[in-house]
């Protein structure tokens, strides 16, 4: 507690005055975003700080958005892909980390230093070699190509490395005496209790890949198939300004998933992230 | 005997050719198009009157923003092998379809027509889609370049919405009087391919291209003038905005002129609501001048015979004068079919009630194939120009040096 | 509890109970080993080492994505790729955007930490709020900014309007156009910081600041600088990678909002990649700028890291 940092009370006035003026900075493209997607035409494009409109249109805007869109489609997606990838990630990478931080055996270190290496490579530079090799075994538009680029991850591995090495080696020895396989000894043993990591490094995952542009710009066209972030940016496109409440409408009903769900479990995100930081 | 043998030969070969005809296989086409903003609605009406006339065939609808990404996408599939069967294109890119063989010549299907003329396809709107001797598609949206005028703020400024100016010298000198929010006019200078560029050189009188196919002609006196039309335009009040945010200043009121396709004319009109009215003008046009034809063509990609039979009918339905009316009635493209302009039936009683949409129908006389370069940076030619036309109209440098610059770098790109 | 006696005994009997047995319990260790990690290696392999591998060869040959042949042409490219105006204003425009979002997200972001810190309520409030943007769709937040900064009828314009201060064609005008993309950026990672730092500051003794104010450290001031930043290190390196390297790889808001224009004035290496390798198919010309983006971001990284290694004051 900084009790002892002790600010008389004409600053901590000033203190929380400050907080609002960011918040109120940070906040307003969310306001505004909210208060366009329940305005209608006339209101959105006049001259007028308004946040509330004066003829509510948003059953209208907020209707369109879902059937102009296939947005409950792109939300689909988006959860579909996340959650593969997430299922995949650790079942991958868990294992991997268990290896390397738990047994001993040769090029252990070599491989190591392989994921040390691929923390290195930012994903985007794969993508025009793993766009052709897609093409190559034709799985580029469908939800493979979403999926299976990222279900190894060097930043999964040395997380879960980082936790698992914190477990004590007896924990390990013990489940071995018992009888248990290496197998079963991640999963029922040591996955459960790193479960801060596992939770933190979901986090980074599904947010990274719900609100990711770039890759399913490359490697989706159907529509049916897209996640959110490129389903919005395909109706705005499709839109071509005209109609902008419903695109607002259709950008709140976007973030909203993250958001709700990061303001329900703020704590596990916030330690999570730190976590998985400061480690 | 050898001809009974031929003739029983044929007689088998066309009770086997027209099998797939009485076998009614489901076929289903995916429909490439764009423009959602202002298409969806005919798209979306008229292929489904066209699957309950035609069982057996779906129509899958796809769409992307614009011509430009509807190529990029082309040419994507076309490597990755899920181009889709029909595409409405751009205009402006009939040449590059043609040359990298990513569309169907239609002129077979069209010699098997026992009609064809009397479907009212004019000629001069057909070439707009050929290339060398072949036809690649049946155009299906034509517009040209246009003038929008906001009839109010018109007033406001001390002019006479029912005369309005008819030359660019004019239209420049209004546009001075004329006060508005968003800015007094503005030239739409990022359609697909420098369209209003190639507008601009070529209602002059002037050409893109000089005959070798790999010289620039735009440098001449016809690309200065452009340029200095452009000046003009950027010294009478031009706020640089993108061409969407400008659709919508105009659409709200605060803009005063707009130059840009005569494809939205119904929809601004709907969205002004009676708040204002609007007028059009045509695009000047000088004596022996031509516009480039905007808009899109149908071209079948398939290389299936069994879709590729399908998509024709669907081209024929879509190009006929029934989906043309309902096509021109929701959105104010200019239909191909003469029959659909010309009889009361269909639109003539239309136009005449709307003279607005007359104005862009009555430049079909002078209107030519979209000009595109070829070549294989011929992509990376559009944003050369757009730049330089935006240095012209932000007034950051003169006519002159642009047109150099520009000549040079694009001839760098056509090498 | 007795576990420090059982890691006695069980250090003092050998490395693991099984391994009286020898060979076969380090084979059997070798087989485990290699079959949990064998996925995860083949993966890194097949998704990461493999295309890294295939951009530089790519990069050397003037390959057309759909050609059937290639040639190898040396370095071709990449004097292609540097003579490019187009690619030096986006490089140039990548390192500006960098320069201003890094130490912008770092100030603002401890800037924020401390003042919620110092304060005794709404803590979890002000810090939630000041973590959505970084949990928010930068594609669907992008056009929510479009909407802000639209030149005529956008709130910031109508309100400096309002205000009586000059406007500006916020996303159409060569010399605001990038620093408003950096201001983007400062409002999206500026959440990311904070938290990280609201995490480092609580865990700083209080007795190192009773230390300090002993010692004669009486102003805010004083102490920031004498205990809060120093003890800061660890987190301030980590953050500062971690913002570099998302400032440097900025895609989402150029793609949406500009597209790399007026002209290419805010370009980036991400969207020139982007733009290079999928919408004009240039493959070659793309791969080589991936190898120099790459070359470019492990460098970042490596010096980063060793440097700010050297300057950090671990307790």
């Amino acid at each position: 507690m900084m009790k002892s940092m002790g600010l008389s009370t004409p600053s901590a006035i000033v203190c929380q005055a400050l907080l609002l003026c960011t918040s109120a900075i940070i906040l307003l493209p969310f306001v505004w975003m909210g208060s366009l997607s329940i305005k209608p035409p006339g209101e959105i494009f006049r001259v007028s700080f308004a946040l509330l409109p004066e003829h509510f249109y948003g059953i209208e805007n907020y209707s369109q958005a879902l059937t102009a869109a296939p947005l409950t489609r792109y939300m689909v997606n988006g959860l579909l892909v996340c959650s593969a990838i997430l299922t995949l990630q650790v079942l991958v990478c868990a294992p991997c980390a268990y290896a390397l931080a738990k047994l001993q055996f040769r090029g252990r270190d070599m491989l190591f230093g392989l994921v040390l290496i691929g923390l290195l490579i930012p994903h985007q530079v794969l993508a025009l070699p793993l766009f052709i090799f897609g093409y190559q075994i034709g799985i580029l538009n469908t939800y493979a190509a979403l999926i299976l680029p990222f279900i190894v991850s060097p930043f999964g591995i040395f997380l879960f490395r980082q936790f698992f090495k914190a477990i004590p080696d007896d924990v390990v020895h013990a489940a071995r005496l018992d009888g248990l396989s290496e197998f079963a000894i991640v999963w029922r043993i040591i996955l459960p209790m790193a479960l801060p990591a596992v939770i933190a490094f979901s986090i980074f995952s599904v947010v990274g890949h719900w609100n990711d542009l770039f890759w399913p710009l490359i490697a989706v066209r159907d529509q049916d198939l897209m996640p959110p972030s490129i389903g919005i940016v395909t109706f705005r496109d499709a839109e071509s300004g005209s109609d902008y409440g419903p695109l607002m409408a259709a950008s709140v009903i976007v973030i909203a998933p993250l958001l709700i769900c990061f303001l329900a479990a703020q704590r596990y995100f916030i330690e999570g992230l730190t976590a998985g930081g400061v480690k | 005997m050898l001809k009974t043998i031929g003739a029983l030969v044929a007689l088998f070969m066309a009770v086997i050719g027209s099998l797939p005809a009485l076998a009614q296989d489901p076929v289903t086409l995916s429909v490439l198009y764009s423009g959602a903003y202002v298409n969806r609605a005919p798209m979306e009406q008229l292929s489904a009157q066209f699957e309950a006339s035609h069982p057996g065939v779906k129509i899958k609808l796809e769409d992307v923003k614009g011509y430009t990404e509807m190529t990029q996408l082309m040419l994507r599939t076309a490597v990755t092998g899920d181009m889709p069967d029909v595409g409405f294109q751009g205009l402006s890119f009939v040449r590059l379809f043609a040359e990298r063989k990513l569309a169907l010549p239609l002129d077979e299907f069209i010699a098997k027509e026992p009609s064809w003329t009397a479907l009212g396809y004019s000629e001069s709107v057909m070439n707009t889609a050929r290339q060398g001797q072949a036809t690649y598609g049946i155009p299906f949206e034509i517009s040209v370049p246009t003038i929008y005028f906001n009839a109010s703020l018109v007033t406001e400024a001390g002019g006479d919405p029912d005369h309005l100016p008819t030359t660019w010298p004019e239209i420049v000198s209004l546009a001075r009087k004329i006060k508005a929010k968003s800015g007094a006019i503005y030239f739409d200078y990022t359609p697909t391919a420098n369209w209003t560029f190639i507008a601009l050189v070529e209602s002059q009188g002037g050409r893109m291209i000089a005959d070798d196919d790999r010289t620039v002609a735009f440098d001449g006196k016809e690309g200065l003038q452009a340029l200095q039309i452009l000046k003009s335009i950027g010294e009478a009040g031009m706020t640089d905005m993108t061409r969407d945010q400008a659709k919508q200043a105009f659409a709200e009121g605060s803009l005063g002129i707009l130059v840009t396709s005569s494809s939205d004319i119904t929809l601004y009109t709907k969205q002004a609501g009676g708040r204002f009215d609007i007028r059009v003008v045509p695009f000047p046009v000088s004596e022996g001048g031509l516009l480039p034809a905007g808009g899109n063509a149908v071209m079948i990609h398939t290389k299936d015979p069994a879709k590729q039979r399908a998509a024709w009918q669907y081209v024929k339905f879509m190009t006929g004068p029934d989906a043309q009316t309902t096509m021109a009635k929701l959105t104010s493209y200019m239909p191909v079919n003469d029959l659909a302009i010309s009889d009361p039936k269909y639109l003539q009683t239309y136009y005449q009630d709307q003279p607005n949409l007359l104005v862009p129908v009555k430049q079909l006389p002078v209107v030519t194939s979209w000009f595109s370069f070829p070549g294989r940076n011929s992509l990376k030619v559009t944003p050369v120009i757009e730049n330089s036309m935006r240095d012209v109209l932000i007034l950051n440098k003169p006519p002159k040096t642009v047109l150099t610059d520009m000549a040079n770098d694009v001839q760098q790109l056509l090498d | 509890m007795s576990l420090p006696n059982r890691k006695r005994e069980a250090r003092g009997r050998g490395a693991s109970p099984a391994s009286a047995n020898g060979r076969s319990t380090r084979l059997s260790d070798m087989i485990a080993a290699w079959t949990l990690a064998g996925p995860a290696l083949f993966l890194l392999i097949v998704l990461f080492f493999l295309p890294v591998l295939a951009v530089f060869v790519i990069a050397l040959t003037d390959w057309q994505f759909g050609a059937s042949t290639l040639s190898f042409v040396g370095l071709a490219n990449f004097e292609e790729v540097f003579a490019d105006r187009g690619f030096r204003a986006s490089l140039f425009n990548t390192v500006a955007y960098v320069a201003i979002v890094v130490p912008g997200t770092i100030v603002l972001g401890l800037g924020v930490a401390l003042l919620i810190e110092s304060g005794k309520s709404f803590r979890a409030f002000y810090r939630a709020i000041h973590f959505l943007p970084y949990m928010a769709t930068l594609a669907a937040m992008s056009i929510a900014w479009e909407a802000l900064l639209h030149p005529t009828i956008g709130l910031v314009n109508q309100t400096l309007a309002g205000l009586g201060l000059p406007t500006a064609n916020w996303l159409r005008d060569e010399t605001t156009v990038l620093p408003v993309l950096a201001a983007i950026g400062i409002w999206q990672n500026l959440g990311f910081a904070m938290v990280l730092f609201l995490a480092g500051l609580k865990s700083i003794p209080q007795d190192l600041y009773y230390a300090a104010e002993v010692d004669g450290a009486d102003l805010w001031l004083d102490r920031l600088r004498t205990v809060t930043l120093p003890m800061l290190g660890p987190v301030f390196m980590f953050v500062f990678i971690v913002v570099a390297l998302k400032a440097f790889e900025t895609f989402d808001t150029v793609h949406v909002l500009t597209q790399g224009g007026p002209g290419h004035a805010s370009e980036m290496l991400m969207f020139t990649l982007y733009r290079e390798s999928f919408e004009f198919f240039r493959t070659g010309y793309g791969a080589a700028v991936t190898v120099v983006f790459l070359l470019i971001a492990v460098a970042l990284t490596l010096f980063q890291a060793s440097f700010m290694d050297k300057k950090v004051h671990y307790q």
